[in-house]
């Protein structure tokens, strides 16, 4: 202990700074965060007041009845639950399975085909948007959930980190399984599945987080107000609640807030997916 | 979560297709009316009395979904409808009503129509309800849907002969004044002015600034897209002139009345200093109190009881000013609330369940509760001296002024945004408003060939003195 | 052996088996959902494909023609290009300092990386909303602070010169978190020895920087420049939030004043699903992905230029 405190009392000035310019950095990427939780305790005249009041006069729930019972948020959470899991476990499954035969398995087209999927990495996707949602119209998976998830199952990024790591695994493992008359499907679900375990772990973060604040797409799918997500929920209120900004902040505050807990307990998971699937790219 | 219309299968869906055909048919055979001159209505059909609610028994069960975009009083008034009158006759029916924000609304219902998709029904504005026209996907009305010669909707919505609109009211722009402000000037209504000059100079007596010359209260607040855009309208038929040519292939936003217009505009801010953007947008303004006046077009009304509800007696309209302080040769705008329109692409029992509710809440009783809840004035003539409407609050102002009012027809959907740029330019970065003119023109003019237009501007007809 | 292993068989449980399995749902996907859609948006910029009509006629360059002569598309052109020139150098020499700051932090390192990250994963709409309400004339918090410093109050978002500026700030604060976590990575994998031998050689903070470090990062900063400007070409989000009007009722379309915060994807969208000019928005979606692959290819061969040693 007290070496420690010797080291933390010698730190060199520099330090100090750093810390200082960091904090100042700091608290402006979290002051909207305070604003958008404080706001949601105002009274709506205390809103729309000046000067404004960076502590609320009066303590009001309204804001939070009206997110739950007006604006119906949660069931938009109860969707976006859905919708997240159910594509994070389409993709880990299908990014785990193409991966594998992309890293073990030798078929003709293989390499075409794997940069072919590489390549859709790189198309922006508000070129295929206009005919995808066309594509959905015609097989009715417009304004359900299947139009939002069937399109997401397979998640190039997810192929692309499963294939680099399954790579690695040495093949005197299955080819040993093989010898023991296991099929290829004990081999994937009982050999290769359990081994990739961290990068499963990155990609289930990496697709939470995007499913979770995917805004375009379920835009434009979903009509039915019962059906929609949290984003798409949130952007509603743009309308005749705009001006409500309490409530608007509520709703702001019921979107991030799942993620932001997730994230604080996952960090280090967190980091090493995105690091993961950045740098390859 | 299963969506509620599954698409049919072939044989059905064919079968569907010959009824409904059918039923278009026989509708398209029930009018002989012209499209020439709309001051000759079409020879009197019979109307069955529509007092008796007798329910007529429809074989649809499962829901009918309604589409209209958010305003808190129509959704009340079809809300009540459904549950009061609706739901009782067709319990089996069940009618699913979604207010979306404008905005929503104005990206989904094309697409969802055109992707034959969407709601079986939905309040239709004109903006859309031309370009669904043309592509065939609206079912008309039937010419024994209501006493159409009763409706003034029907001079201006009869197009290719065949009628597809039934407003549930009208809405035209006045001036909304806040009587405490007006009592404390001295200034009773009756004394507000009918000539636009006048108005502008008791307008700038409310005008405060500060030190730097910003205004601090307002005389008149405009600040807001849709008043600009009536505003405008309005300026150009007052001088007699015309948004289009006589075929409907040239816009005339660049001829002289439009410039004036435009200028006007401009000068409403810069020159007269009524008006601020910095100040909250629109009725916003009004409510609390940093103007005394606020030219606005009638459903403004009802947002203003919605954000403020303790303003609600505090104010009331006169119709608004002309230039020439006379009615004509036009007061300006008629702006419809389109009313509810079904689509012709779901299966035949479904769209005779939604003609029966469309029927059920814009005519007979329900149509007064329709034009009250909406704070507007009626599309029937009979309903003119109604007292429960004449004393609805704001009505009367709109309704005075009612027979010297203009309407265009068709509002191009490509003209928004190019008029979102036209006033932007000439009142937030003070621009020319020649050049202003002349560049939305241009840019409207490529569009307007390409599409069979519906203009119906020249239909008017100032009313004998 | 197996008879599994010599050709693809069909034989449950061999390969064969398991490899249909994966590549034929893959296929399916990636030809529905990938292929067929990007083909036929390209096709469709050709036609003049408005949404009912069920015949798309034809009508060659013509959707590309009518681009270059609108004005509103050249301006959303402008805006987005602009846009881009704000946010990534800004972003990314942003994300590189406070990277190296992080890395320099000691025990707080942890605590600052996460503070930095949390614009990241928060929902861009959520935040936009934050943003666009500290941004209100009459009561947002900007305008506030300002006058707490006697200096004048701004129009921010209704202002067409501020407009674009205050959506990129906002893009800026949302994004540099995640080039900052892409740099922090790529310093760590810097290996030590560098730094040793560079300070044997009597270098100075800043001839480590660029003569070590920076190199050093080239694959990093290849992928932060190329990410953070596709991503900005294509922004969506923020400025649908941030610039429509804040009107009392109604609401008008993004844009924002004089057209000065509408970009290139947000104006496809509207004249695809607002006006159904389904084949115009096509096209307007090609020349954005030329642009996109222009900027790519010019970056990847300028980095390697630079840094080929």
């Amino acid at each position: 202990m007290g070496l420690l405190s010797m080291a933390y009392v010698r730190r060199h000035w520099r330090t100090w700074l750093v810390w200082l310019l960091l904090s100042i950095g700091a608290v402006a990427m979290l002051l909207p965060f305070y604003w958008m939780v404080i706001t949601t305790f105002k009274p709506q005249a205390e809103i729309m007041r000046l000067p404004v009041t960076w502590w609320p006069n009066t303590f009001t729930l309204k804001h939070w009845q009206d997110a739950f019972r007006v604006a119906n948020f949660g069931r938009y959470f109860l969707n976006s639950l859905f919708i997240t899991v159910a594509i994070i476990a389409g993709n880990l499954l299908t990014s785990a399975m193409a991966g594998y035969i992309f890293a073990k398995f030798k078929f003709r087209g293989r390499d075409l085909l794997f940069i072919l999927v590489l390549g859709s990495l790189m198309v922006p996707f508000y070129v295929p948007l206009i005919p995808l949602y066309d594509l959905m119209v015609r097989f009715h998976w417009d304004n359900s959930f299947w139009g939002i998830i069937i399109p997401y199952l397979y998640s190039p990024m997810g192929i692309f980190l499963l294939r680099q790591y399954i790579h690695a695994i040495p093949n005197d493992l299955m080819d040993a399984a093989r010898m023991d008359g296991a099929n290829e499907f004990d081999i994937f679900f009982r050999l290769i599945l359990p081994l990739c375990g961290p990068a499963l772990a990155a990609l289930a973060i990496f697709a939470l987080a995007y499913t979770w604040n995917d805004f375009l797409w379920p835009f434009i799918v979903l009509d039915d107000p019962k059906l929609y997500t949290l984003p798409v929920g949130l952007a509603r209120l743009r309308g005749r609640f705009s001006a409500d900004y309490g409530l608007v902040m509520a709703a702001s505050v019921i979107t991030t807030l799942p993620l932001l807990i997730f994230f604080f307990f996952a960090q280090k998971r967190f980091v090493e997916g995105i690091t993961m699937t950045g740098m390859k790219g | 979560m299963k969506p509620r219309q599954r698409s049919l299968n072939r044989r059905e869906f064919l079968k569907a297709m010959g009824l409904g055909g059918a039923a278009a048919v026989l509708a398209s055979c029930g009018g002989t009316a012209t499209t020439q001159a709309p001051t000759q209505p079409p020879p009197p059909i019979a109307v069955p009395p529509t007092a008796a609610q007798s329910a007529k028994t429809l074989t649809y069960k499962g829901t009918l979904d309604l589409w209209d975009w958010e305003f808190p009083v129509r959704q009340k008034v079809y809300q009540d409808f459904i549950d009061n009158k609706w739901t009782p006759a067709y319990p089996d029916i069940k009618v699913n009503m979604q207010a979306l924000p404008w905005g929503d609304m104005e990206t989904k219902i094309l697409t969802v129509a055109s992707a034959k998709n969407g709601p079986p029904m939905s309040n239709v504005f004109f903006f859309w309800r031309y370009e669904l026209e043309r592509a065939g996907v609206l079912n008309p009305f039937p010419e024994d849907f209501t006493d159409w010669n009763d409706r003034i909707s029907s001079t201006f919505v009869r197009d290719d002969g065949k009628i597809r609109a039934i407003p549930s009211g009208w809405f035209m722009d006045m001036i909304y004044y806040n009587k405490e402000m007006l009592d404390k000037a001295g200034i009773k209504p009756a004394d507000i002015p009918t000539k636009m000059d006048d108005f502008i100079k008791m307008a700038q007596q409310f005008i405060q600034k500060d030190n730097d010359g910003k205004l601090t209260a307002l005389g008149c607040i405009m600040n807001d897209y849709w008043q600009h855009e009536y505003l405008w309208c309005d300026l150009i038929y007052e001088q007699g002139g015309w948004m289009y040519n006589e075929d409907g292939t040239k816009s005339l936003w660049d001829e002289e009345p439009a410039i004036n217009a435009l200028q006007f505009i401009q000068d409403w801010y810069h020159k007269y200093q009524l008006d601020s953007v910095d100040f909250p947008a629109g009725y916003t303004s009004f409510g609390n109190g940093s103007a005394p006046f606020f030219f606005g077009s009638g459903w403004n009304t009802a947002w203003i009881y919605n954000d403020f509800p303790d303003f609600k007696d505090k104010f009331d309209t006169v119709p608004a000013p002309t230039l020439s302080g006379k009615p004509t040769p036009s007061w300006g705008l008629f702006c419809p609330e389109e009313g509810l329109q079904v689509f012709n692409y779901f299966s035949a029992d479904m769209q005779e369940a939604c003609a029966e509710f469309v029927k059920g809440i814009t005519t007979g009783d329900s149509e007064v509760d329709l034009v009250v809840g909406n704070i507007c004035a009626p599309d029937s003539r009979k309903l003119f001296e109604d007292t429960r409407i004449t004393s609805v609050p704001t009505v009367k102002a709109m309704m005075d002024t009612m027979p010297w009012r203009v309407h265009p027809g068709e509002r191009p959907i490509e003209a928004e945004k190019l008029w979102r740029t036209m006033f932007d330019s000439v009142i937030l970065t003070k621009g020319d408003a020649k050049a202003a003119a002349q560049e939305a023109a241009k840019a409207i003019n490529i569009e307007l060939p390409k599409k069979k237009r519906y203009f119906t501007e020249r239909n008017y007809q100032p009313p004998t003195a | 052996m197996e008879a599994g292993t010599k050709h693809k068989s069909i034989q449950w449980g061999g390969r064969g088996a398991f490899l249909l399995a994966t590549l034929l749902p893959l296929g399916a996907a990636f030809l529905l959902f990938w292929i067929y859609p990007i083909a036929a948006a390209a096709v469709f910029s050709f036609t003049n494909w408005h949404g009912f009509v069920s015949q798309t006629p034809f009508i060659g360059l013509a959707n590309y023609t009518r681009a270059f002569q609108d004005p509103i598309f050249l301006q959303a052109l402008r805006n987005t290009i602009v846009f881009v020139l704000i946010t990534a150098p800004v972003g990314i020499a942003l994300g590189l300092l406070l990277a190296l700051a992080i890395n320099r932090a000691g025990p707080l390192t942890q605590l600052f990386r996460t503070i930095y990250f949390v614009p990241v994963i928060t929902s861009v709409i959520a935040t936009a909303f934050v943003w666009r309400y500290m941004y209100q004339p009459q009561f947002g918090v900007f305008n506030q602070v300002l006058s707490l410093f006697g200096l004048p109050t701004q129009r921010w978002l209704l202002d067409p010169g501020q407009a674009l500026l205050c959506v990129a700030a906002f893009a800026i604060w949302q994004g540099v978190g995640f080039n900052m976590v892409i740099f922090l990575a790529g310093l760590t994998t810097i290996d030590s020895v560098y730094y040793d031998a560079a300070r044997v050689d009597g270098a100075n903070g800043w001839q480590v920087f660029w003569k070590v470090t920076l190199p050093l990062l080239r694959q990093t900063m290849m992928f932060v420049m190329v990410t953070t400007i596709i991503n900005g070409l294509q922004v969506f989000a923020p400025v649908y939030i941030m610039s429509s009007a804040i009107i009392s009722g109604g609401e008008s379309a993004p844009g924002g004043p004089m057209n000065r915060t509408l970009v290139i994807v947000v104006y496809q969208w509207l004249m695809a699903f607002k006006e159904l000019e389904l084949g115009y928005g096509a096209a307007m979606g090609m020349i954005l992905l030329v642009i996109i692959l222009v900027a790519t290819l010019l970056q990847l061969r300028w980095l390697r230029a630079r840094w080929d040693y």
